[in-house]
C-alpha cells in the first residue's frame, strides 16, 4: 500500500471538527472489487508461499511435480522421498488450509460482534467465548475421554461446545425484559470470561497430576493451527462458509444498529431477533476457529480494522474483505510459527500480536483522523 | 558455681539452636542421635552452604526423585512430609502430609512440620530463602546430567549419616550405566524419537538433548532426533519428525492421564506411515517416572531403554533385570517377590514365555487407577476403564479380552 492514500488525505480531518460527523467519500474509496480481487490475489499467494515453505525444505520444483502427479494424474518420476510427499499433503497442506478458515472465521466474528457491539475493542472473544472455550478444553484434558468426531478428539470439541455455553450464558445473562442491551453483553461477557478463565487456573492447580504438563495446557491456549485430518475441514469449512454467508446477509442490518437500536427499528430492522442470529453465527464462527487453533488473539481484532479502514464500515463491503484479509494474515503468522525456529514450534497467538500490532498502528497513525466504527 | 555454669550454657546454647530451629526436633523427641565426629558442609545447587552437625530426623521432600533416594538410602521412616507426586516406593504412598507444590508449595505448612532438612529439586531460589530465614536447613539438588545425580545420592548419604550406603548406591548406578555403555558401544546408533506428550499430535512435545531423559537416549546407544534442541524438550512440528525419519519411537506418553498415546494412534497419524519405525513397528511405551527426574531408578529406566534400542546385546541376558533395593523389589513390600496375578496371571498363561518374568510387583497408579508391571520382556498394563489385562513389548500388543487373548494395535501377523 503507498504511503498517503490521496482519498483519505484529502478527508476532513474529524479532529478540528469534533461535533461535525466527517463527510463519508465512499466514492473516493478503492472500488470493492479491486480490493476484494487484491485480498484474494494476496490469500493464493500467502497459501502458496505457506505451503513451500516449513520445518522441513522441500524443493520447490518437486513440489509442483508431484501435486501435478497429485491434481492432474501426471507421471513426473519421484526424485524426492516418500516422506517428503507425507509430509507436503498429509501434514503441511492440512494445515495452511486450516490457518486460512481458522483467520476467515476470526476475521467474520470480529466484524460481527464489532458491528453488534460498536464497540472497537470487541473481537470474537468478546462474550466469554475465551474463557468457556479455555475451561472446554481443560475439561478434554482433565477427563481422560476417548472420543472423537471426523478426526476432532476430545479437547477442541469441547472447547467448541465451550465457548458455545459461555455465549449462551452470557446472552441469557444480559437479557433484560426482552431485550439484551450492548452494555449488558459486553459487561456479562467480561464477567463470564475472567471467571471461566480463573476456573481453569484453578482446575489446573487442583489437578496434581497435571502440574507435569502444564506447558502443554497452556500451549494449546495460546494457540496454534492444528489440522492433523482433512476430514476435520470437510466438517468446519462448511460450518465456517455458511455463517460467513449469514453473516453478510445481515449486513444492511449490522449497518442499521451502527446508526443506535432505536433508529435501526425505525429503519424496519427487527433489532433483537437480528441481534440473536449476529451472536449465533459469531459464536459459531469462534467456536470452530476455537476447535481448530485454540486461542489466537488478535486476528479478529485487526483484520476487521484495517479493513474498514480501507473499504469503510459498510458490513457488506466489509465483512468479505476483512475475511480474506484475516486468512492471509494467519496463513502467514502460522508459517512463522512452523518455519522460524525449526524444529521447534511456536504458538501462533505470540505472532500475530507481534507481526499484526506494529502493522495496524502504523495504519492507525497514518489514517490522521479519529477512528470511527 | 563453676559446676552449674555448664548446663547453663549448654540450655543457653540449646536455646539458641531451638531458635534457629537446626536441632530443636531432635532434641524436642529426645532422640541423642549420634552426632557427626565433625560436621559436615554442603554445598547444594542453589549455591547455599549448608552445615549439619548431626544427620536430620526429620526431612521434607519436595520431589518424588528425592523421596526415592531417601527411601534409597533407608532412611524413608525420618520423611516427614513428602510432595503429593512421591508415589515410590509403595510405603512413600502412606506419608502424611502430602505437600502441593504447584503453583508453589506452602512455607507455613513446611515450617510448622519443624523439618530439620527440606530436599528441594526445582524450587525456585526465592522461594527456598523464607524457609531458610526460618532457620530450615534446606538442600536445592537439581543434578544436570546421571553423574551429577550420582554424586547428589552420595552427597545426601552422607548428609543422612549413611555414606557407605550413599556411596555404594552411587557407584552401583555408575557401574549399571558403564556396563550399558560398554555393551552398546561399536553398534549402529539407531535414530530415536522420545515423544512426551502428544495432546495435539501435529505438534507434540519432544525430548531434547538435555534433561535425563535426552541423556540417558544417548547413553543407551541411539541417537536423538532432536538432538538439536535448544532446552530440555520442546514442542515440535509433526514435519519435522517425520522428515527425520526415526527407526524407533519411545512413547513416554503411554500412560499420561489424558491423550494417552499408543503404537496404533502413533502410526494412525497423517504422514506418519512413511517413518521407519512406523513400518517395523518400533513403536514401544516407557514409564516416564523411569526417566524424568534424579533417582536410583534412572540406573533403571537407562537399561530398559537399551534393551529397547539394542535388543541384540541384551539378548543373552534375558532382557532387562530392573534392580533390586535391600533385596527387595521394586513395588514389593517386605518378603513378597514378583509374581503375576490375577488378569496377569492368566495372560502370561496364555501368552508363554513371550511374557518373560515379573520384574517388579504390579503397582497402581494413583491417578488413574491403572495397574502396570514390568517384565524382563515389557510391560503388563491393567486398565481399569475398559476392565482388560494387556501386555506390550517389542513384539507387539496383546490384550487379554472375553473372546481370549487378540493381538491389538499391531500390524504383525506372528503370534507370540
Amino acid at each position: 500500500m503507498s504511503r498517503g492514500a490521496p482519498v483519505l488525505a484529502s478527508e476532513p480531518r474529524a479532529a478540528e471538527a469534533p461535533h461535525r460527523r466527517p463527510a463519508r467519500v465512499v466514492a473516493r474509496r478503492p472500488a470493492i472489487g479491486l480490493v476484494l480481487a487484491v485480498l484474494t490475489l494476496a490469500l493464493v499467494a500467502a497459501i502458496l508461499f505457506a505451503a513451500a515453505f516449513g520445518a522441513v525444505a522441500l524443493a520447490p520444483d518437486a513440489l509442483v511435480r508431484m501435486s501435478l502427479n497429485h491434481l492432474l494424474g501426471t507421471h513426473f518420476p519421484a526424485t524426492w522421498r516418500a516422506q517428503d510427499e507425507a509430509i507436503f499433503f498429509a501434514i503441511r497442506l492440512p494445515r495452511v488450509a486450516g490457518a486460512a478458515i481458522v483467520g476467515a472465521a476470526l476475521a467474520g466474528a470480529g466484524v460481527l460482534l464489532q458491528g453488534l457491539l460498536r464497540n472497537p475493542l470487541a473481537d470474537p472473544y468478546a462474550l466469554g467465548v475465551s474463557g468457556g472455550a479455555a475451561l472446554g478444553a481443560a475439561a478434554g484434558f482433565l477427563l481422560s475421554l476417548s472420543f472423537g468426531v471426523l478426526g476432532f478428539s476430545p479437547v477442541p470439541l469441547l472447547a467448541f461446545v465451550g465457548a458455545l455455553v459461555a455465549m449462551a450464558i452470557v446472552y441469557s445473562l444480559a437479557q433484560v425484559g426482552g431485550r439484551a442491551p450492548v452494555v449488558n453483553l459486553l459487561l456479562a461477557g467480561f464477567a463470564i470470561s475472567a471467571m471461566m478463565g480463573y476456573a481453569v487456573s484453578f482446575l489446573l492447580i487442583l489437578n496434581d497430576r497435571l502440574q507435569l504438563n502444564l506447558p502443554r495446557v497452556y500451549s494449546w491456549l495460546l494457540g496454534g493451527v492444528s489440522v492433523s485430518q482433512w476430514s476435520q475441514l470437510g466438517l468446519v469449512v462448511p460450518l465456517v462458509g455458511l455463517a460467513l454467508l449469514g453473516g453478510w446477509l445481515l449486513g444492511h442490518s449490522l449497518d442499521a444498529l451502527s446508526l443506535g437500536e432505536e433508529a435501526a427499528q425505525q429503519l424496519g430492522v427487527a433489532v433483537e431477533r437480528d441481534k440473536r442470529l449476529v451472536i449465533v453465527l459469531g459464536s459459531v464462527l469462534t467456536g470452530a476457529a476455537v476447535a481448530v487453533g485454540g486461542l489466537i488473539g488478535f486476528v479478529g481484532l485487526f483484520a476487521p480494522h484495517v479493513m474498514r479502514l480501507v473499504v469503510g464500515p459498510a458490513h457488506r463491503r466489509l465483512l468479505p474483505a476483512a475475511v480474506l484479509l484475516g486468512a492471509a494474515f494467519l496463513v502467514l503468522a502460522d508459517l512463522l510459527a512452523r518455519a522460524l525456529l525449526p524444529p521447534t514450534e511456536i504458538p501462533v497467538g505470540i505472532l500475530t500480536a507481534f507481526v499484526g500490532g506494529p502493522f495496524f498502528l502504523g495504519l492507525l497513525r497514518r489514517e490522521r483522523r479519529e477512528y470511527r466504527l | 558455681m563453676p559446676i552449674r555454669s555448664v548446663p547453663t550454657l549448654a540450655a543457653l546454647v540449646a536455646a539458641a539452636l531451638l531458635a534457629l530451629g537446626a536441632l530443636a526436633p531432635a532434641q524436642a523427641q529426645g532422640q541423642s542421635q549420634t552426632m557427626f565426629p565433625s560436621p559436615i558442609t554442603v554445598t547444594d545447587d542453589s549455591g547455599v552452604q549448608t552445615t549439619f552437625n548431626a544427620p536430620p530426623q526429620r526431612i521434607v521432600s519436595l520431589n518424588p526423585g528425592h523421596t526415592e533416594t531417601v527411601f534409597a538410602l533407608g532412611a524413608g521412616d525420618r520423611l516427614v512430609a513428602v510432595d503429593s507426586y512421591s508415589d515410590y516406593p509403595p510405603a512413600a504412598q502412606q506419608i502424611q502430609p502430602r505437600l502441593t507444590t504447584y503453583p508453589s508449595v506452602s512455607i507455613e505448612t513446611i515450617v510448622s512440620l519443624k523439618p530439620d532438612l527440606v530436599l528441594a529439586l526445582v524450587e525456585r531460589d526465592d522461594v527456598l530463602v523464607p524457609l531458610r530465614q526460618q532457620g530450615v536447613p534446606v538442600l536445592k539438588f537439581l543434578p544436570k546430567d546421571f553423574q551429577a545425580a550420582t554424586e547428589e545420592i552420595a552427597t545426601l548419604g552422607r548428609v543422612l549419616g549413611t555414606p557407605d550406603r550413599g556411596a555404594a548406591l552411587a557407584a552401583q548406578m555408575r557401574a549399571r550405566r558403564d556396563a550399558i555403555v560398554q555393551a552398546v558401544a561399536g553398534a549402529p546408533r539407531p535414530r530415536l524419537y522420545y515423544e512426551m506428550d502428544a495432546s495435539d499430535p501435529t505438534k507434540p512435545f519432544a525430548a531434547g538433548p538435555n534433561g535425563f531423559y535426552g541423556q540417558l537416549v544417548d547413553l543407551a546407544g541411539a541417537t536423538n532426533i532432536f538432538g538439536d534442541l535448544p532446552g530440555d524438550f520442546s514442542q515440535v512440528s509433526a514435519e519435522s519428525v517425520v522428515a527425520r525419519d526415526p527407526e524407533l519411537i519411545i512413547l513416554a506418553d503411554a500412560y499420561l492421564p489424558y491423550n494417552a498415546q499408543t503404537p496404533a494412534l502413533v502410526a494412525a497419524r497423517p504422514g506418519w506411515d512413511e517413518i521407519s519405525a512406523v513400518q517395523t513397528n518400533a513403536i514401544y511405551a516407557i514409564q516416564e517416572e523411569y526417566f524424568a527426574w534424579p533417582s536410583p531408578r534412572l540406573a533403571d529406566g537407562l537399561e530398559s531403554l537399551a534393551y529397547l534400542v539394542h535388543p541384540d546385546r541384551f539378548a543373552a541376558a534375558g532382557g532387562v533385570q530392573l534392580s533390586t533395593k535391600d533385596g527387595v523389589e521394586p513395588y514389593c513390600a517386605p518378603g513378597q517377590s514378583p509374581s503375576f496375578s490375577f488378569g496377569f496371571q492368566a495372560l502370561s498363561e496364555a501368552l508363554g514365555p513371550s511374557m518373560g518374568q515379573p520384574t517388579e510387583c504390579a503397582h497402581a497408579d494413583v491417578a488413574s487407577g491403572d495397574t502396570y508391571q514390568q517384565t524382563t520382556k515389557g510391560l503388563a498394563i491393567y486398565r481399569r476403564a475398559d476392565n482388560v489385562p494387556s501386555f506390550t513389548s517389542a513384539l507387539g500388543r496383546w490384550a487379554l479380552t472375553a473372546d481370549g487373548v487378540v493381538e491389538q494395535d499391531s500390524g504383525r501377523s506372528d503370534t507370540p
